[in-house]
C-alpha cells in the first residue's frame, strides 16, 4: 500500500507534539463553542482528546484512493413524490405553547440582529424580544 | 387476577399478545407490571416514565377488547422509547442539558405506527448524549448500569433501552443505531438488537446525529419480536424522503430452518485482538451453523480495519452540521448572560453540550473547514466507497456475514471515558453496516468467563432483511435457552439496590 505524500496532509493538523491552542480556539469560534469559559481541566481534556483522535484518523490518508468516487449516501433510493395536495399544518397554538417565551402569535427570542456599534459592547446585553 | 404477572414467565411479545387475547391477562395488568419494574429501576434505564398516560391507554385497550372490536398486533404491549425519538406528551432531552424540558410539538412517524398497532409507549429511555457514545456513560442525567453487573457499562448509545429489556422492565424498546448503538448495547446486555437497512424506517421525529447513517431499530428478547416491531415501523413515509418504498417482508415467526444451503461468510482477519472468549464463541457458532447445513464461506474485508476511523470522520462532520441548530435562540438551553449574539450562542452551546458532544462537534468542524482537516473528510468518503465495494463483493458470494458484535464483553464503567479512541473501537464490528447502509442484527450467543453476555452479528445486503432475520431466528433456535439470564439480571439489580441501601 502506497502512503500518500506527507505534503498532501492538511497544513494545520493537530498532533500531540504541536501546540494546538490556537487551532482549538479558531475552530471553537467557527462552531460557536465558548471553550475559553471552560475550566482549564476541561479545555485540556478537549485538547488531548482531539489531538489523539486526529492523529488516529490520519491512518486514512495512507489508503490509495486515486480515482475512487466519494460516497455521501450509502443506499440509492428512488424519489417518491407525494400528491400536490394541501394538508393542514400543525395547530399553531400547540406549537406556541412550547415556546420558551411568546408574544401573541410569535416566539420571543433574544435580539439576533445587531447594529455594528453593538459589537464588543459588553453593556449591550440582548433583551428578549428586542429585535 | 388469578394468573401470575406476565413478566415472571418471560413470554415473547407474541405469547403475551395471545395471552391478552385469551383473557389470561388484561392490558392494565401487563402495563402495571412494566411500570412497577420501571419505577423500581436501579439501573438508570429511564429518563421519563408516563405512568398515567400508559395506564389510560391500557384501560382503553381493555375496553376495546371487551367491546370485541378489532385490535392491532401490539395491543397492550408496553414499549420503551429512546429519548432522541419524539413521542407527543413526553419530553425529548437526548440525555442532554441542551434539551432539558423540551416538549416536541410533533411525534415520530415510527412511534405513530407502533401506537396504531396498539403498542403502549410507557416512557423514554436513557442514552449517551445525542446518541454519541458506546457505554451509556455520556448522559447528562446519570450513566446507565449493566443489569448483569452494575459496575459494567451497558453499552451505548441505546443504553437504557438495552438495560430495560435485559432486566425485564419491558419486553421491547426502540433504539437508534448510527454506528452500532442498537447492536452494541444489545450484545453487552444479552438481548437482541436489530438495525434495518438505511432508509427502511422513517426518521421523521428523530433528533438527527449523522443523517447518512442514523436508523431506528428494536431491542427485544428474541429475533421474532424484533422482526415484528420492524415490520410495523418500516415502510415509506411521506414525511421522510429518505425512506424506501420497497416491500417489507419478514420470515414466519416459527421459521427455524433457513440454515441448510445458506451461504454464510466468515472473516478471521478481524479477530486479532478480540477477547479470547468471544473468538472461541465465534468459532463455536461457525461449527454449529456448518453442522446445521450452512455453507461456510471464508471472506476478506480488507477495508474493515479502517471502518471506525472512517466512521468517526464522517459522523463528526454530520453531527457538527446537525447540531448547529442548537444555538440558544430558537430552542434548547440558553445561557443566563451574554453580551452579544455570538457570545449568547457560544456560551449556550458550551453550557448545554457535554464533553463527548463537544469533542465531536470540534472534530467535525475541523474536517469541514478548508485548510484544517477537509482533506480527511473527502478521503473518508472515498474509503467509504471502498468499504461499500468490499461488501458488494462479499454478498456476491454469500447470503449473510457472521461477525462478533463487539471485540469485548461489557467493560467497566469509567474505563474508557477519557480515551476516546479506545471507546470508539468498541464499535469495530458494527460501524461498517452503517457506512454501507446494511441491515444487521446482534443476538445473544453465550457468556464469557465472567458470566457476561457475548453477542454475535449477522449482516446482509441492503433490503435483504427477510434472509437476515430467518438466519438469525434459525441460529437462535439452536442455542440453549437461558431463562436464568433474565432472573439473574433481576437478582443482580436487587443486589445492587441492597448494596446502595447499605452504603
Amino acid at each position: 500500500m502506497d502512503a500518500r505524500p506527507v505534503a498532501l496532509l492538511p497544513h494545520r493538523i493537530w498532533s500531540v507534539t504541536q501546540p494546538i491552542d490556537s487551532t482549538l480556539l479558531e475552530l471553537a469560534e467557527l462552531t460557536r463553542l465558548d471553550v475559553k469559559s471552560l475550566h482549564h481541566d476541561e479545555q485540556e481534556g478537549l485538547r488531548a482528546a482531539l489531538a489523539r483522535t486526529t492523529a488516529w484518523v490520519a491512518q486514512l490518508m495512507a489508503i490509495p484512493t486515486d480515482g475512487v468516487p466519494t460516497t455521501v449516501q450509502p443506499v440509492v433510493l428512488p424519489t417518491v413524490l407525494r400528491a400536490d395536495v394541501a394538508v393542514p399544518n400543525a395547530d399553531s397554538n400547540a406549537i406556541l405553547a412550547l415556546a420558551p417565551d411568546r408574544q401573541a402569535h410569535w416566539y420571543r427570542v433574544p435580539r439576533v440582529v445587531e447594529r455594528a456599534t453593538d459589537t464588543g459592547d459588553d453593556n449591550a446585553a440582548p433583551e428578549p424580544g428586542d429585535e | 387476577m388469578s394468573n401470575p404477572l406476565p413478566y415472571t414467565t418471560q413470554p415473547s411479545i407474541r405469547e403475551l399478545v395471545e395471552g391478552l387475547h385469551r383473557g389470561d391477562w388484561r392490558a392494565v395488568d401487563v402495563v402495571e407490571a412494566a411500570l412497577q419494574r420501571a419505577q423500581q429501576d436501579q439501573l438508570n434505564a429511564w429518563l421519563h416514565v408516563d405512568a398515567e398516560a400508559a395506564m389510560r391507554h391500557a384501560e382503553q385497550t381493555d375496553a376495546v377488547r371487551r367491546a370485541q372490536e378489532t385490535l392491532g398486533p401490539l395491543a397492550g404491549i408496553p414499549i420503551g422509547v429512546k429519548d432522541n425519538i419524539h413521542v407527543l406528551g413526553m419530553p425529548t432531552t437526548c440525555a442532554s442539558r441542551m434539551l432539558q424540558g423540551y416538549m416536541p410539538p410533533f411525534q415520530a412517524a415510527a412511534m405513530t405506527r407502533l401506537q396504531k398497532a396498539g403498542a403502549i409507549l410507557i416512557g423514554k429511555t436513557n442514552m449517551d448524549e445525542f446518541a454519541m457514545g458506546s457505554s451509556g456513560e455520556f448522559s447528562f442525567a446519570s450513566p446507565t448500569r449493566n443489569p448483569w453487573r452494575p459496575d459494567r457499562a451497558p453499552g451505548g448509545s441505546s443504553s437504557g433501552s438495552a438495560a430495560a429489556v435485559a432486566s425485564s422492565q419491558t419486553l421491547a424498546a426502540i433504539g437508534t443505531d448510527t454506528g452500532g448503538s442498537v447492536r452494541q448495547p444489545a450484545a453487552f446486555c444479552g438481548v437482541v438488537g436489530f438495525k434495518p437497512t438505511w432508509g427502511r424506517i422513517s426518521r421523521h421525529g428523530l433528533v438527527a446525529f449523522a443523517s447518512s447513517m442514523d436508523q431506528l431499530g428494536p431491542l427485544t428478547r428474541n429475533v421474532a419480536d424484533a422482526a415484528l416491531l420492524y415490520a410495523i415501523m418500516a415502510g415509506h413515509d411521506l414525511l421522510d424522503a429518505t425512506t424506501s418504498a420497497a416491500a417489507v417482508t419478514i420470515p414466519r415467526a416459527d421459521c427455524t430452518n433457513a440454515l441448510p444451503g445458506l451461504r454464510i461468510g466468515v472473516t478471521r482477519e478481524l479477530l486479532d485482538g478480540v477477547q479470547p472468549d468471544i473468538a472461541r464463541a465465534y468459532h463455536a457458532i461457525e461449527h454449529l451453523l456448518r453442522d446445521a447445513g450452512a455453507h461456510i464461506v471464508p471472506m476478506s474485508l480488507p477495508m474493515a480495519t479502517h471502518a471506525v476511523a472512517t466512521y468517526q470522520v464522517i459522523a463528526a462532520a454530520e453531527a457538527s452540521s446537525n447540531l448547529a441548530r442548537f444555538d440558544g435562540v430558537r430552542l434548547g438551553h440558553r445561557t443566563a448572560e451574554a453580551s452579544s449574539l455570538a457570545a449568547l450562542q457560544s456560551r449556550s452551546r458550551a453550557e448545554g453540550f457535554g464533553a463527548e458532544v463537544k469533542r465531536r462537534i470540534l472534530l467535525g468542524t475541523w474536517v469541514l473547514s478548508h485548510g484544517y482537516g477537509d482533506e480527511y473528510l473527502s478521503q473518508a468518503q472515498r474509503v467509504r466507497t471502498l468499504i461499500c465495494r468490499d461488501f458488494a463483493q462479499a454478498f456476491s458470494q454469500c447470503d449473510v456475514l457472521l461477525t462478533p458484535t463487539t471485540p469485548t464483553t461489557a467493560f467497566s464503567l469509567g474505563e474508557r471515558t477519557h480515551d476516546p479512541v479506545h471507546m470508539y473501537l468498541a464499535d469495530l464490528f458494527t460501524v461498517s453496516a452503517n457506512l454501507a447502509g446494511l441491515p444487521a442484527i446482534s443476538l445473544p450467543a453465550g457468556l464469557d468467563h465472567e458470566g457476561l453476555p457475548i453477542g454475535m452479528q449477522f449482516m446482509s445486503a441492503p433490503f435483504a432483511e427477510e434472509t437476515l432475520l430467518a438466519a438469525a431466528q434459525s441460529l437462535e433456535s439452536l442455542l440453549p435457552k437461558r431463562p436464568e439470564l433474565h432472573f439473574r439480571a433481576a437478582e443482580t439489580q436487587r443486589g445492587h439496590s441492597e448494596t446502595e441501601a447499605g452504603a
